[in-house]
């Protein structure tokens, strides 16, 4: 009877020291993969930054008013005062100076973002090259009078 | 066996050298990601070389888009007999039924200098109005005095519409001066009584040119 107890509490023990291996391997299995991942990702993002030569970023608004104004100025792409339903244009110059081919990028943030459009995005330039690029307004009937803002990026990658 | 089962557990969570060193390593790439990831999403991106390698210019120019949707003349038609009608922003109907419109279009030079002023519109009288003789004009006046200073054009005088290149140059300095910076454009109708039915609409582009000082 004794023995038959201490066999039964042998068997438990092996399971447990089993059940506990599998356990310490399954967390083994999970560390790895997360070192994996990060891993990669880690190489994504810097090789992604690394590949960036230049950024330049440049403010956007709009005032969208009753009536239409016009606001030229050099150091920002402002649209002026539009009003709903219509549109407005204003273009910038990109030029690679760098010395070899690049692609340009062209990002845009902040709430001016649902109703601006570029002409082109994701396109390259051969050295020296330089391109007008079109950015557009369209403000739909049912926007609320007022200020929108952003914040246009413009990146120079290698490839 | 809840002792027995909390040590179990407690011996799970104490790690071998191993795993600690993944966990380590695990941990400080998890860190130079999101450092990394933060370089991106903050712009300071690392160049390969110091000076500048995209040059941006932003033109002095913007144009601004009118549909006449804007100016809704409404349903409307000739008086019997009649050859044709005339409308316009003015707020005069001659030989019509269409209603009143006493507003165009307001520009102002909200920035802070002196720009060219263009004006065209996308159809000329044929193409916007149809039938025999049409007429679409434009009348240019300042809203507030000294605003336009043109060259081509005079104020207060109806012109027809320009559909090619920038259109027509109807103020050569649109001031920016607070007192002296907005115009209005107005427009006009001649709408022969052999015109087609239906809806009839057309856009407007303003052109603003910084003058070079």
């Amino acid at each position: 009877m004794k023995n038959k107890r201490n066999l039964k509490n042998k068997n438990l023990k092996t399971k447990k020291s089993e059940m506990k291996k599998l356990k310490t391997e399954k967390l083994n299995l999970t560390l790895i993969f997360l070192l994996i991942f990060f891993v990669i990702l880690f190489l994504f993002l810097f090789i992604s930054n690394l590949l960036i030569l230049d950024k330049k970023q440049i403010f956007t608004n709009v005032i969208v008013s009753n009536y239409s104004g016009f606001d030229l100025n050099s150091t920002a792409l402002k649209f002026g005062f539009v009003e709903r339903g219509q549109g407005a244009q204003r273009s910038v110059i990109i030029k690679n100076d760098f010395n070899e081919r690049a692609k340009i990028i062209i990002k845009i943030k902040g709430n001016i973002s649902d109703f601006l459009i570029v002409s082109e995005n994701n396109f390259f330039l051969e050295e020296n090259q330089s391109k007008e690029i079109d950015f557009s307004i369209l403000l739909p009937e049912n926007l609320i009078l007022g200020e929108y803002n952003g914040v246009i990026s413009i990146l120079l990658k290698k490839f | 066996m809840d002792i027995k089962s909390f040590n179990s557990k407690e011996k799970l969570i104490n790690f071998n050298s191993k795993e600690k060193l993944i966990i380590f390593l695990s941990f400080l790439i998890i860190i130079l990601s999101l450092f990394n990831f933060n370089l991106k999403s903050t712009g300071h991106s690392i160049n390969i070389s110091d000076s500048a390698v995209i040059n941006i210019t932003i033109q002095q120019r913007v144009n601004i888009n009118f549909t006449l949707d804007r100016i809704n003349f409404g349903r409307g038609s000739i008086d019997a007999g009649k050859q044709n009608a005339t409308i316009d922003t003015l707020g005069n109907v001659t030989n019509g039924n269409w209603s009143q419109i006493t507003s165009g279009f307001r520009i102002e030079n909200l920035g802070n200098t002196n720009i060219t002023l263009y004006l065209k519109s996308n159809k000329n009288a044929f193409e916007f109005l149809g039938g025999t003789n049409p007429d679409y004009e434009y009348l240019i006046t300042d809203e507030e005095s000294g605003s336009c200073v043109p060259i081509n054009i005079n104020l207060s005088q109806w012109y027809d519409v320009n559909t090619t290149g920038d259109g027509t140059e109807i103020c050569n300095v649109f001031s920016f001066l607070e007192d002296s910076d907005t115009v209005n454009i107005d427009l006009k109708l001649i709408i022969p009584s052999d015109a087609g039915d239906g809806s009839h609409s057309d856009i407007f582009t303003a052109t603003g040119i910084v003058i070079d000082s």
